[in-house]
């Protein structure tokens, strides 16, 4: 039966978690978004408070595509850190993206690293000396959601590979220790001639090309990455190369199939939780003006547009817990993970927009945090593979149902 | 931790009654057509238990929880949308302890204290009044009524020579009939319809419209993926998928909002506010469904050789059974909303 509970130990976390929020991050946001960048101090107050990705799925216990063989077993891991994620991105998602970590390269490394790969490139974050960021580069300039159309080429050479090409909008890219490269043999050979490798900063021919100014999202860092010639080692090709000739070739692409899966949901997750953030305060705002002489809470079509936001920012909030609570019981949840995505980025943003007009008139100067969560929120429904992109995952699930290949 | 299985014994229940409708299925259009569920099929119904999913193990129903009830309506009415609101909805009695064979109206005026020509009225023990369209099905030896009374709507039990049933019209649910019924006499009167009681009803009427969607989504996925157009399948254009994509979507959101509201009222919390949204959320989901199944089809959905013109009547005529949508969107408002509203100037 469907449980909506949550026990002492999760509220505590939650509760915490929106503490940290409240008194640490959102007094920061708006000067870091103006900075475009994260205020240094807050790394140390983010160690004193003991928060990090720990909570992400990276462990060799978290959740990962289910194997052969595999004894059916349940992970809460992604459930909590979609909560995780609503709360932190409540404050500001910028933080939330930057918190030290593997980020986004943690699931691949989880799901297909050896335990060698797996010990040696998470054993940095146990490193409390300074933030130490993965990151994940999978998006270039010609193939964004297009995944199969990568075209970073990797070419064998004694004892690994050289990898050339360009990687674009990479979170954390310019402050990685590491970052989890998706690149192929030969476009020719398609989805079979994917590769993925961990590239550590400093490797020759490894260069950050520029960090991206964007609409919103500032202080979270977004980086192009060049790899020109830039030898990585057999041993940081990911899983091995028997991994590849056991899976038959194909599963670079799948790894970054099985990442989204996983990411989506924490994705939809801080947008709901901007959109929450948004509902809270067109909320509180709208209780201070006046429009013919009465307060505009007295207005049924405002309470109804508040009511509205409530509503949706629930079912938001559903479908991504939905899509981790898949994830976690190790069922397929492509369909759930880009339901939740799509939804929740879609919704986040009309909230955040209505947010905006319900709380501005005619002359007078927006609200600083409605006016940047307006900007961050519109990302949510590109990145991680835009509203469309979710759409036809969605779509060609229904079909599958069927087992009929429209052509879609 | 929130988690989204079923418990074996709703599964169970659930699998009961999608197979009943599919086996229901073939024998929609002439019940629809015919104004009435076959009588087979009823005693078929009644057999399995179907017809006292919620009624109390006392009066020899099942007893199930909200959740597990809205789960099998769910799964029947996606197989057999007519046949299966004909049958399951004029049951909302048996949510509030009564035996089989009582009909139900709601002639109060809900949760808004919404006023309408000819309403029934409960002075007393006396019972006066009509309502247009009422979700009877047929007529029942006793009916449990809701009615207006001086300090809110009240339950009323009248016997069937106090109610006059007359046809109505109504565009669909041609399933179910459409009757007017009119109550006048003396009538045993019961507690108050409250919000925890109006909850329960939000909760039991919202699945019949997660079936509505589902089976709309499902017939035009069908057509799309057989139907060609330029030389392809008409699946193949985002123009045709996507919409189908927002279907799906808007229509699992629908369901897990209600399966929030439902846990919730299950747990004993005030869920009005939820069960609220989360029927009128249902209502908007099964519309989209059908209204882009009408469309899929194209010319094909706008006549009656596929069933979508005739979903697209039912879920017009279920939601106004089930209370207006922006009448639910006033009840949706969260409380604490409307009492920030009222405490400023």
């Amino acid at each position: 039966m469907p449980d909506f509970a949550e026990s002492s130990k999760e509220q505590t976390i939650r509760a915490y978690l929106h503490y940290f929020a409240e008194s640490e991050i959102r007094p920061r946001s708006l000067e870091a978004d103006r900075m475009a960048d994260i205020q240094p101090d807050f790394y140390s107050v983010l160690d004193r408070a003991g928060i990090s990705t720990e909570m992400m799925p990276r462990d060799p216990g978290a959740p990962r595509p289910a194997q052969p063989g595999d004894a059916p077993r349940e992970h809460q891991t992604l459930r909590t850190a979609v909560m995780a994620s609503e709360e932190l991105s409540w404050g500001d998602a910028s933080f939330m993206l930057s918190l030290p970590g593997p980020g986004l390269g943690g699931p691949p490394v989880s799901f297909i690293g050896t335990p060698e790969q797996r010990e040696r490139f998470f054993r940095i974050f146990q490193d409390k000396s300074g933030p130490h960021f993965g990151a994940y580069a999978l998006t270039e300039p010609e193939a964004g959601s297009d995944v199969a159309g990568i075209r970073t080429r990797c070419e064998e050479v004694p004892g690994g590979f050289r990898i050339t090409g360009t990687k674009t909008f990479i979170t954390n890219g310019s402050r990685a220790d590491w970052v989890v490269v998706f690149a192929t043999l030969g476009a020719e050979l398609g989805r079979a001639g994917h590769r993925t490798f961990v590239v550590e900063r400093g490797r020759e021919g490894f260069s950050v090309g520029r960090r991206h100014h964007k609409l919103g999202l500032r202080a979270s860092d977004t980086a192009e990455l060049v790899f020109q010639d830039c030898f990585v080692p057999e041993e940081n090709l990911l899983g091995g190369r028997a991994h590849y000739e056991r899976q038959q070739s194909k599963e670079g692409f799948k790894v970054a199939m099985a990442t989204f899966d996983s990411t989506r949901p924490l994705v939809a997750a801080m947008a709901v939780g901007i959109a929450r953030a948004a509902a809270e305060r067109a909320r509180e705002l709208v209780k201070d003006r006046y429009m013919l002489g009465r307060a505009l809470p007295r207005y049924r079509a405002i309470l109804e547009s508040l009511d509205d936001m409530d509503r949706r920012v629930r079912a938001a909030r559903l479908l991504t817990w939905k899509s981790a609570y898949l994830a976690d019981v190790r069922q397929p949840q492509s369909r759930a993970a880009s339901m939740a995505k799509a939804y929740a980025g879609g919704q986040a943003v009309q909230i955040c927009r209505e947010a905006l007009e319900l709380t501005v008139d005619s002359g007078e100067e927006p609200d600083p945090l409605l006016e940047k969560w307006f900007r961050d929120i519109r990302v949510f429904d590109l990145f991680e593979g835009t509203a469309q992109v979710q759409r036809l995952v969605i779509a060609r699930r229904l079909f599958d149902e069927i087992g009929v290949k429209v052509g879609l | 931790m929130f988690r989204f299985d079923w418990d074996d014994d709703s599964t169970a229940v659930a699998e009961l009654a999608r197979d009943f409708g599919r086996g229901a299925a073939a024998q929609e259009r002439a019940a629809a057509e015919g104004g009435a569920v076959p009588d087979g099929l009823r005693a078929q119904a009644k057999d399995l238990g179907l017809l006292d999913l919620a009624r109390s193990a006392e009066h020899g129903g099942l007893g199930l929880p909200a959740l597990a009830v809205g789960h099998a309506v769910a799964s029947l009415v996606a197989e057999a949308p007519g046949i299966g609101t004909a049958l399951l909805l004029p049951e909302a009695a048996s949510l509030f302890g009564e035996g089989p064979g009582v009909g139900f109206a709601d002639g109060g005026q809900g949760h808004l204290g919404y006023r309408r020509p000819g309403e029934l009225r409960l002075a007393g023990s006396r019972v006066d009044g009509s309502v247009a369209f009422a979700a009877v099905g047929q007529a029942s030896p006793a009916y449990l009524l809701i009615a207006a009374g001086d300090d809110g709507d009240r339950f009323c039990r009248v016997g069937a020579e106090a109610v006059e049933l007359s046809p109505a019209s109504a565009m669909g649910l041609g399933a179910m009939g459409s009757f007017r019924l009119r109550a006048s006499g003396d009538a045993q009167p019961l507690g108050a319809c409250a919000a925890m009681e109006r909850t329960a009803l939000f909760l039991y009427q919202a699945p019949f419209f997660h079936g509505y969607a589902r089976a709309a989504l499902a017939y035009a996925r069908d057509y799309a993926a057989q139907r060609k157009a330029f030389g392809r399948l008409i699946g193949s254009f985002q123009g045709i998928a996507f919409p189908l994509a927002e279907v799906a979507m808007e229509g699992e959101a629908a369901e897990l909002l209600w399966q929030e509201a439902a846990w919730r009222h299950g747990q004993g919390e005030d869920a009005f506010v939820l069960a609220a949204q989360a029927l009128r959320a249902a209502k908007d989901a099964a519309f989209l469904a059908v209204n882009t199944c009408v469309g899929t089809l194209g010319g094909h959905g706008f006549v009656d050789d596929h069933p979508a013109e005739r979903w697209l009547r039912d879920v017009e005529t279920l939601s106004a059974l089930s209370g207006q949508r922006q009448a639910l969107a006033q009840a949706g408002i969260a409380i604490e909303t409307r009492e920030e509203a009222e405490g400023i100037a």
